[in-house]
């Protein structure tokens, strides 16, 4: 269980969260939602053990999260970043290896490989495996991020009771339509083996379609936090959002869905 | 100096004394400059570095049996265009000195780097430091120094008292000047700054032998000076060096160009004197008649009427 | 803004692979080291070796065994140990800089500690009449040295003084900082070579041109030490510099506690560099080149290329070496001069042939 108890966060004199409490179970899909500025991104920093949160505290299966090493944080929990730079001419292979560098990750090549094999095979990365990052897309880019986190949560060695993490910020931004597919068959994949898994994402429908638990974070609180029938509501959204939304229930199932407000409030548009 | 002379002397006749009997001309040993005592078995090749050095080996007859010199040797002109040279004084290689296959080596004391001087001075060919010394006693030191461990003593005597005496003759000249004429040397113009002679240069010496007065003699060493600072110094004449053989107009006109000499009564007057550099500034045997000829430059009636114009 | 020079588009058009560059590097240092040994201007070839160390053992020998011995023992064995350290530390520290500033243009200097170096060593040539006379003889040969690295360490723990923040080393606070220290030094250097007079400027140029003709025993035995901190901590730098790779932040995410190795780095290069400024003098290019070279042969992966550019970098410098002694002998040029010369063209026809479109 990976959880904050009233954490706050300020930077610069301002609060960029106020009195956070979020608890992220493992075997089901997390998803953080919540306008620009909400705060998203710091607490998935904190819960990150990035940043240190001025007051409360993060923990992990019951420890703080300052008590860990970089190290030991590493071989638990991995992360897969908004944007990410990459400074010299690596391959796509050769930078889905680089979560393999956690010190103490002491692997056979064979070992390392299938690991590196495998992360490519779950983000269709394998024709493009020899080609080098700079000459992807950003969408391509993205994906290669996800495969080392998931490289990384996989070569962790393993041991009783320790429950693995995989923090996802805005993982889906620059997909097609095919590969967010992919990107949350991945998540679905990681938490029903049982992990921690909490994403960022901005687009309320995938969020609806993927998350088994939804926490929306606005202006640096916790305005709700349930399932997705219980927070992708009107009131609750147009609350937090500012605007006039309106959520829907596809007939069939039932899962929610969100169209931009001005399809739904800005004219006739169907002739 | 009389010690040092007798300290050589008794130290040769000692080892003459009880040494084998085969012939021991070949033999000697010298105190030099570092005060090391250095035993010269063989001086049929010469490895000369230091202008003067190279100049004074030359003059005492040896100069045929010279194998290398150095880059600072100018003259004779013949030295770096028949013999090997090992490069620049103060940037030498250990090997490469080594390679030249002397069988003496004389090094003016300013050789350098250390280390290699210091490896140089451990190998198995005699290593002998001539002391780098701007005064008459200096020269006649340098001169007897070369002299003993190149086996050309009386040469080097010879040599000795024709410096000696033309000191002596400098000396009675300068007796009668009455008012030292203020005197700049410049070696040359960097960046549209003149580089001029402070004491302790070869420089600053041959003006004093000549009776000027150094204006520039407050620095140490050749260094630059901007216009204010010539301006200052306000020198009557100024001594430079001749560059190329045929062009004194051009090096004069370079000269006079700059604003700072311009303001000098020197430069007003365009008195400036241009000689050769080595034979100015070498300080070798022929240093008497160098100083001699700048000070017929400096003072035109000096020397045949005997009182100062 | 990306330097990265992007050479065709798949990995698999990199000229070597991981294990030809380590093997052909190994290859050269061995020829270099065998080239350094064998040839100099006296002529004296390895084939006079086994009689030069047995007249050692024995004590007995002839004069031309002792020439050999000398040339063989006291020149050219210690100006190899020192070459090779100079080559393969200049070429590491400029690899360490880069991973650490994720540049490929950075070098060593850009923590001060040449200009520090430079710093102290023209101060010292210019007082070395005066003020540093005792000094002179007292140190006599290692005065110079001495001076050098300490002048590029207190540079470096100037540096880190003004840059650090809550005990944190932003990159970017460093680099600025570098950057005005440089200047500052380079500005008092100016000054003492103004004010200096024209033999010793220069000494002071020819020492800024860089040589090993001032190799000895007693420098190789105090680079012994350096040496030994390198090849310690250099092999445990590689994990955290190929995190480093994709930013702090995710480096920290890979479990790289990026504030030791960043400190480990900077007294790395400090130590690295300024014994090498002080036995050798300023011999630019190799720790920018270097490194960029075996990135460009065989990928940035710095398993590679740590090991990749000392073997390289040494290689480079014995070369170099070999041509700044036989080119002009008797004489010699400087090494710097001639460490330039030859890897420029060398890398400007790499980068011509294996640099596509960037």
């Amino acid at each position: 269980m990976l959880k904050t108890r009233d954490v706050s966060f300020e930077a610069g004199g301002r609060a960029l969260l106020a009195g956070v409490d979020v608890a992220v179970a493992p075997g089901q899909v997390t998803v953080l939602i919540g306008p620009n500025g909400a705060g998203k991104t710091t607490l998935l920093r904190v819960m990150a053990g990035e940043v240190a949160p001025s007051c409360g505290e993060a923990s992990l299966d019951g420890e703080t999260l300052r008590a860990f090493s970089a190290a030991e944080l590493a071989r638990r929990r991995s992360v897969v970043p908004q944007a990410s730079a990459v400074a010299f001419p690596f391959t796509v292979r050769e930078v889905v290896m680089l979560g393999l560098t956690v010190p103490g990750f002491a692997l056979p090549d064979a070992t390392a490989h299938r690991h590196v094999d495998a992360a490519l095979d779950a983000m269709d990365l394998v024709p493009l495996a020899d080609r080098f990052y700079a000459t992807l897309s950003g969408g391509e880019r993205q994906r290669v991020h996800v495969a080392r986190a998931l490289c990384q949560l996989a070569a962790g060695p393993r041991r009783q009771g320790e429950t693995r993490c995989l923090l996802l910020d805005e993982p889906t931004a620059s997909l097609d339509l095919a590969h967010q597919g992919q990107v949350l068959d991945a998540m679905r994949r990681q938490a029903d083996q049982g992990h921690v898994v909490l994403a960022i994402l901005h687009d309320l429908n995938l969020a609806a379609a993927v998350a088994d638990h939804l926490v929306l974070l606005a202006a640096g609180r916790v305005a709700r936090a349930g399932s997705p029938n219980e927070v992708l509501r009107d009131d609750v959204l147009s609350k937090s959002y500012g605007c006039r939304v309106a959520a829907n229930r596809v007939p069939e199932n039932g899962t929610p869905y969100v169209l931009p407000p001005a399809a739904l409030f800005g004219g006739d548009r169907s002739r | 100096m009389c010690s040092l002379r007798l300290a050589i002397s008794l130290a040769g006749a000692l080892v003459a004394a009880i040494a084998s009997p085969v012939p021991l001309s070949a033999e000697v040993t010298v105190v030099d400059a570092g005060g090391r005592s250095v035993r010269v078995a063989d001086a049929s090749r010469i490895l000369c570095i230091g202008g003067d050095v190279t100049e004074i080996a030359y003059a005492l007859g040896a100069g045929n049996r010279i194998v290398a010199v150095d880059t600072t040797s100018q003259y004779p002109p013949e030295a770096l265009k028949e013999k090997l040279s090992v490069g620049y004084m103060r940037a030498l290689s250990s090997e490469g000195v080594i390679s030249v296959g002397a069988s003496l080596v004389l090094a003016s004391e300013r050789a350098g780097p250390p280390e290699v001087v210091k490896t140089l001075k451990a190998s198995s060919v005699p290593y002998i430091e001539v002391p780098d010394a701007f005064s008459p006693e200096g020269l006649v030191q340098k001169i007897r120094l070369i002299a003993r461990a190149t086996g050309t003593e009386a040469e080097g005597d010879r040599i000795a008292q024709d410096a000696t005496a033309g000191f002596a003759a400098l000396a009675a000249l300068r007796s009668k000047i009455a008012h030292p004429v203020r005197a700049l040397f410049v070696l040359g113009v960097q960046n549209g700054r003149i580089l001029v002679g402070g004491k302790n240069t070869s420089a600053d010496a041959v003006l004093t032998l000549a009776g000027a007065h150094n204006v520039a003699a407050g620095a140490s060493g050749f260094r630059p000076v901007g216009d204010e600072a010539v301006v200052e110094m306000a020198p009557e004449v100024i001594v430079g060096m001749r560059r190329t053989s045929d062009n004194d107009a051009h090096d004069l006109s370079q000269l006079l160009a700059l604003k700072g000499v311009q303001s000098t009564p020197a430069g007003a007057a365009s008195r400036v004197v241009l000689m050769d550099g080595a034979y100015l500034l070498g300080f070798g045997p022929r240093v008497p008649s160098a100083a001699r000829d700048l000070m017929r430059a400096l003072y035109p009636g000096l020397d045949a009427a005997g009182a100062q114009r | 803004m990306s330097f990265t020079a992007v050479p065709a588009v798949r990995g698999s058009e990199r000229p070597l692979g991981a294990r030809g560059l380590l093997a052909g590097a190994c290859v050269a240092l061995a020829l270099a080291v065998l080239l350094s040994l064998s040839v100099g201007a006296t002529g004296v070839s390895l084939a006079a070796l086994p009689r030069v160390l047995s007249a050692l053992i024995t004590g007995a020998g002839d004069p031309a065994t002792a020439r050999e011995q000398l040339v063989l023992l006291e020149i050219r064995l210690p100006r190899l140990l020192l070459g090779a350290f100079v080559g393969a530390a200049l070429a590491l520290s400029g690899a360490m800089m880069q991973g650490m500033f994720r540049n490929p243009l950075a070098d060593p200097g850009l923590i001060g500690v040449s200009s520090g170096a430079v710093l102290a060593a023209v101060a010292t040539i210019a007082a070395s009449n005066g003020l540093a006379l005792p000094l002179v003889q007292a140190l006599g040969p290692y005065l110079l040295p001495l001076a050098a690295f300490g002048g590029g360490v207190i540079a470096t723990v100037v540096l880190v003084a003004v840059a650090a923040r809550h005990g944190e080393l932003a990159v970017g606070t460093l680099l600025l900082a570098g950057v005005a220290l440089a200047a500052l030094a380079s500005s008092l250097t100016g000054l003492i070579a103004y004010a200096s007079d024209d033999r010793e400027l220069r000494d002071l140029t020819l020492w800024m041109l860089g040589s090993l003709s001032g190799a000895s025993w007693p420098k190789a035995l105090a680079l012994a030490p350096f040496a030994l901190g390198l090849a310690l901590a250099v092999p445990r730098l590689v994990r955290g510099l190929n995190g480093l790779v994709l930013g702090e932040a995710e480096a920290f995410h890979l479990g790289i506690d990026v504030d030791r190795m960043k400190r480990v780095v900077i007294v790395a290069t400090a130590a690295a560099t300024g014994a090498a400024v002080a036995v050798s003098g300023i011999v630019g290019f190799v720790g920018i080149i270097v490194p960029h070279l075996v990135r460009l042969l065989a990928g940035p992966d710095h398993r590679v290329v740590l090991p990749g550019s000392a073997l390289l970098g040494a290689a480079l410098v014995l070369s170099a070496d070999v041509l700044a002694r036989m080119l002009v002998r008797p004489a010699e040029l400087p090494l710097g001069v001639v460490t330039a010369l030859l890897g420029a063209p060398l890398f400007l026809h790499l980068v011509r042939r294996w640099v596509g479109s960037v």
